[in-house]
């Protein structure tokens, strides 16, 4: 279990993280979404033992991770920019990562080379951008690790490789229960991949939920009264948001939904629909009940 | 995984990314350790045909040449390749999350740059020793074993220098500039501090003054350190003990700094400003130090112009200054607020100058009375070692060692010369000391009730023999006689080139055999006085203890008498000179000059130079109308014609019959002094003779 605890660093005068504090659960993939500059790459270098925080702990099973090899060996991390040996191809990195990580599993690097269709022996520098995440996805695959942390991972990726490389993940933490940290700046990217989400801005930890939760337990209400809103109609009902056009409320409801439902209908409304959200929507209210607005830009870049 | 401090996988990693520098240096290094003795069989074959003996040992700082490339390039770009890393955000972050300890990546990247430099260092030596052994040449392996040990400690001093400053920097430009700094700052800064301390104090030694003395023992740093001189057998144990701790001492601190080196501070200059200002103040130093320098002998002499120079060096440091801040930050703003930061260089500058200022003073206050002295040591000459590449060594120094004298009229006239120097310095703010051709210059070691000190003085012959007079070693001379190995080249370096290795020998032969039957104590005395730059000298090898020695005698008619013909016939033979004229001339010149009166004659445009700054003297003797021309024996022949035309057309009596010969034939006679040496005033009938018969 990955837990981290009131972490900060700062680059100087900035600061990068402010006491970010939440956990992963064992065998799951947590999504990890904010804009450039919110700090997932410094999170993912601090989890991966790359950066030392400033304040808080971060702990693997209960290890602490900087400078301990033993922590270290049980991590994967591919850096949204990858590191390849200068003129290298595939082979000479499997050749590097096999003498480094002891856990280096040849044949499952021949099996995803085979799969990507990557040529192990042409230069790797002569290799796209796509194909180079490729590579970077398959030598941490490699590694057989328990925690493997992507940076931006699918950025660079066609469809059908994106897909690929999520089936992938979730086949490692399904057949050896691995657990993985995905960051990304579009939340549509991770949304059919992650068990659990979080969300960095501006250094801090916004918001963080369980994905199933997040879509059960969040609804939207279009209601109408023959009269006008009866008085205490919404009592005990948690609603997020409320926004009227004419006679019509559309709600944003968290709460049971047939509970929800039991409660109005004894108001006898003329109009009672349950729609169902998309994550987006589900993001931007909770976001806008902590009172996080980003501007429209950087909603319209999280939520793409 | 345990928190080991070495990894054998990434050693292997490590030894598997340092190939390409690796097999080019080996492959370059492997070479010139063939060619070398190639090239030395062949230029021995070729120019000494016929040689009466068969096989050669070069000097020994020519057996294997190319191991300094190791030291100074290779070693230094391996660690630059390997800890490469660190300069980029990727490949840091890469090495940094890897399942190691930070120190265990350090220890085992460090080992597999030692690694490559041991394998190369060993193999092109062995193969070294090979080719001279196929080449015929003897005798290569003690050398090579001598050097050995520099090349790998120096190499790894080198490399851990390197990584020292690429802990502490991010950057290509700001590693090899902290590099070049780290390994040459403290000996720039000490080397200008002494040389400015010496030059104005002028009787302090200057490879005696403290620190300095220390530094030029850095093996990483001393392009002439690979010594294979036994003499220097203490200098080179302490070298190597120096740069051997200061190796583990950079190693060391290079491992706590990779472990808390940030990841981040790769592409950066340095990891924080402190260390920036710190880098700034360092480089700007360097161009400070000649200012101050300068600035010391203003301070001393008012009438000694500095202005333009150090307004000139200033503005340079200034740049520097500026350069560096924009180069490694590429921003205006920070060269703006760095500004400040000049009050520490000014602060520096003044510190250095009053430090130099009050080194000096203190040098000179040195001046113990008689009864303060304890002891007196005559120190062996130290010109062969770590900072010169004069690597020949006088044979009697050099199994004589240093000598100490508590003789109170010896001690005595230390006292005297020591005050009476001093002052003289003093009064005259260091500019009046000359040490006269007269003298004999002596470094003392001279331990007082006010402690040790190091001191360069000058004596006139009277008061150095009676310096010499002092020793009493228990020598009885019979040590300092030409041993009967002689492994090498035999060479006379003020005879031409082409009088040949052959006559060389049979001069040195003779001479060992004459001096068998000599009086060793009166050899011995001859030796501890004699001017070896104003001598003939013959220079061979032998082997002394296991180790070979470079060695000059200086050749002396009174001792040998047969050798001296034997080089006298050698020269006739080689400039095609009848000898017996030659003689004639040179008597009458011999006598004219030992019949040299001040009184009748006058120096004629006393000394003076020519266009290659040559120096040369002119007497004229007011009675016989005769010059002598009194000159260096480096004049080109040229050189010698524009002094003959000058005579000619200032001679008060319009003689025209000046010519110049090279006299060591006088010196051999007298076994005297320079302007002694060099002298001639020949007839009309003696100079068409030799211009007839003088083939340049």
């Amino acid at each position: 279990m990955i837990k981290i605890e009131g972490v900060t660093k700062k680059f100087g005068e900035a600061v990068a993280l402010d006491r970010v504090t939440c956990s992963v659960s064992d065998g799951s993939i947590l999504g990890m979404i904010g804009s450039n500059g919110a700090g997932k790459s410094t999170l993912l270098r601090i989890l991966a033992g790359v950066y030392k925080q400033d304040e808080g702990t971060v702990t693997v099973d209960g290890e602490t991770l900087w400078d301990n090899p033993s922590a270290k060996s049980r991590i994967a991390f591919v850096p949204d920019e990858s590191y390849f040996l200068a003129g290298s191809n595939l082979r000479r990195m499997e050749q590097t990562y096999s003498s480094l990580f002891p856990r280096f599993d040849k044949k499952r690097f021949a099996e995803l080379t085979a799969a990507f269709g990557l040529n192990p022996a042409a230069a790797i520098n002569t290799f796209s951008k796509g194909m180079k995440r490729q590579a970077a996805t398959i030598l941490a695959l490699a590694t057989r690790s328990d925690y493997i942390f992507f940076d931006e991972t699918f950025d660079g990726l066609d469809p059908i490789v994106r897909n690929y490389v999520k089936r992938l993940i979730c086949e490692d933490v399904i057949d050896r229960g691995a657990t993985a940290i995905i960051t990304s700046h579009s939340l549509r990217e991770l949304e059919d991949t992650c068990d659990q989400l979080a969300m960095l801005h501006r250094g801090g930890l916004v918001f963080e939920s369980d994905v199933q939760n997040l879509r059960t337990s969040k609804f939207k209400v279009q209601v109408a009264f023959r009269e006008g809103p009866p008085e205490g109609v919404f009592d005990g009902i948690d609603v997020k948001h409320e926004s009227r056009l004419g006679s019509v409320f559309n709600l944003i409801v968290n709460g049971d939904r047939d509970e929800t439902v039991g409660k109005l209908k004894k108001f006898d409304p003329v109009v009672l629909e349950i729609l169902p959200m998309t994550l987006e929507e589900v993001f931007t209210y909770e976001l806008e009940a902590l009172g996080y607005f980003c501007d429209a830009s950087e909603m319209e870049e999280l939520m793409k | 995984m345990k928190n080991k401090i070495f990894s054998y996988r990434l050693w292997v990693e490590g030894l598997r990314r340092l190939r390409i520098p690796g097999f080019i240096a080996l492959g370059f290094i492997g070479i010139s350790a063939i060619l070398v003795p190639a090239s030395v069989f062949v230029e021995s074959r070729l120019a000494y045909a016929g040689s009466i003996r068969d096989s050669f040992i070069t000097p020994e700082t020519a057996t294997h040449p190319g191991l300094v490339l190791l030291t100074f390039i290779v070693a230094p770009a391996m660690a630059l390749t390997l800890f490469s890393f660190l300069n980029r955000r990727r490949s840091s972050d890469f090495f940094h999350a890897l399942p190691y300890s930070r120190i265990c990546i350090f220890t085992s990247f460090f080992l597999s740059i030692a690694a490559w430099i041991c394998f190369i260092a060993v193999s092109t030596s062995a193969l070294n020793l090979a080719a001279y052994a196929v080449f015929g040449f003897k005798g290569a392996f003690l050398p090579i074993l001598r050097v050995l040990p520099q090349v790998l400690i120096g190499s790894i001093l080198a490399s851990a220098s390197v990584t020292l400053a690429m802990t502490l920097t991010g950057t290509l430009f700001s590693n090899l500039t902290v590099s070049a700094l780290i390994l040459y700052f403290p000996k720039i800064c000490a080397g200008l501090f002494a040389t400015g301390v010496t030059e104005s104090a002028r009787i302090v030694p200057l490879e005696y003054f403290p620190v300095w003395r220390f530094l030029r023992y850095n093996l990483a740093t001393s392009a002439s350190a690979f010594s294979t001189d036994p003499v220097d057998g203490k200098e080179l144990t302490v070298a190597l003990v120096y740069s051997a701790v200061l190796a583990i001492v950079y190693f060391t601190l290079s491992c706590i700094l990779f472990v808390k080196r940030k990841s981040e501070t790769a592409e950066r200059s340095a990891p924080n400003r402190a260390v920036q200002t710190v880098f700034r103040i360092a480089v700007t130093m360097v161009i400070c130090m000649p200012v101050c320098t300068m600035l010391l002998f203003n301070v001393t002499d008012d009438s000694y112009v500095v202005l333009i120079p150090v307004l000139f060096l200033y503005s340079v440091a200034l740049t520097v200054w500026v350069l560096w801040e924009l180069i490694t930050t590429k921003r205006w703003i920070n060269v703006l607020k760095s500004l400040p930061y000049l009050g520490i260089v000014v602060v520096l500058n003044v510190a250095v100058v009053l430090g130099m200022n009050a080194a000096k003073n203190e040098a000179l206050d040195f001046t113990p009375a008689p009864e303060e002295i304890k002891s007196v040591t005559i120190l062996a000459d130290r010109q062969s070692g770590y900072y010169t590449t004069y690597d020949m060594v006088e044979y009697a120094d050099s199994l004589k060692g240093d000598k100490v004298i508590t003789n109170a009229n010896s001690v005595k006239t230390v006292s005297e010369v020591l005050s009476k120097t001093a002052k003289s310095i003093k009064s005259a703010g260091g500019y009046s000391y000359d040490t006269g051709i007269d003298y004999y210059n002596a470094t003392l070691r001279i331990e007082s009730t006010r402690g040790v000190r190091y001191r360069e003085l000058s004596f006139t012959s009277m008061q150095y023999r009676s310096l010499a007079e002092g020793i009493e070693d228990g020598s009885t001379g019979e040590e300092t006689k030409i041993p009967e190995e002689i492994v090498g080249r035999v060479n006379v370096p003020s005879m031409p080139e082409f009088m040949g290795e052959d006559a060389c020998y049979r001069i040195l032969s003779t001479m060992r055999d004459e001096l068998k039957g000599a009086d060793a104590g009166e050899w011995r005395d001859y030796l501890l006085t004699v001017d070896y730059d104003n001598t003939v000298n013959v220079e061979f090898s032998t082997v002394v203890n296991g180790s070979y020695m470079n060695i000059r005698v200086p050749l002396n008619r009174k001792f040998a008498p047969k050798a001296a013909d034997e080089f006298l016939s050698a020269v006739g033979k080689a400039k095609n000179i009848d000898r017996d004229y030659a003689m004639k001339e040179v008597e009458k010149i011999t006598k004219f000059h030992l019949a040299y009166d001040p009184e009748k004659s006058y120096k004629y445009g006393d000394y003076a130079f020519t266009n290659d700054y040559n120096e040369y003297a002119v007497i004229l003797d007011k009675e016989s109308g005769q010059y002598l021309v009194v000159y260096n024996p480096d004049f080109t022949n040229e050189s010698r014609k524009e002094v003959v035309d000058g005579l000619t057309d200032e001679a008060p009596t319009g003689e025209d019959s000046f010519y110049v010969v090279t006299l060591y034939l006088s010196d051999l006679e007298t076994g005297e002094t320079a302007e002694k040496t060099y002298v001639s005033a020949l007839t009309p009938e003696a100079v068409d003779y030799i211009l007839n018969n003088w083939h340049y």
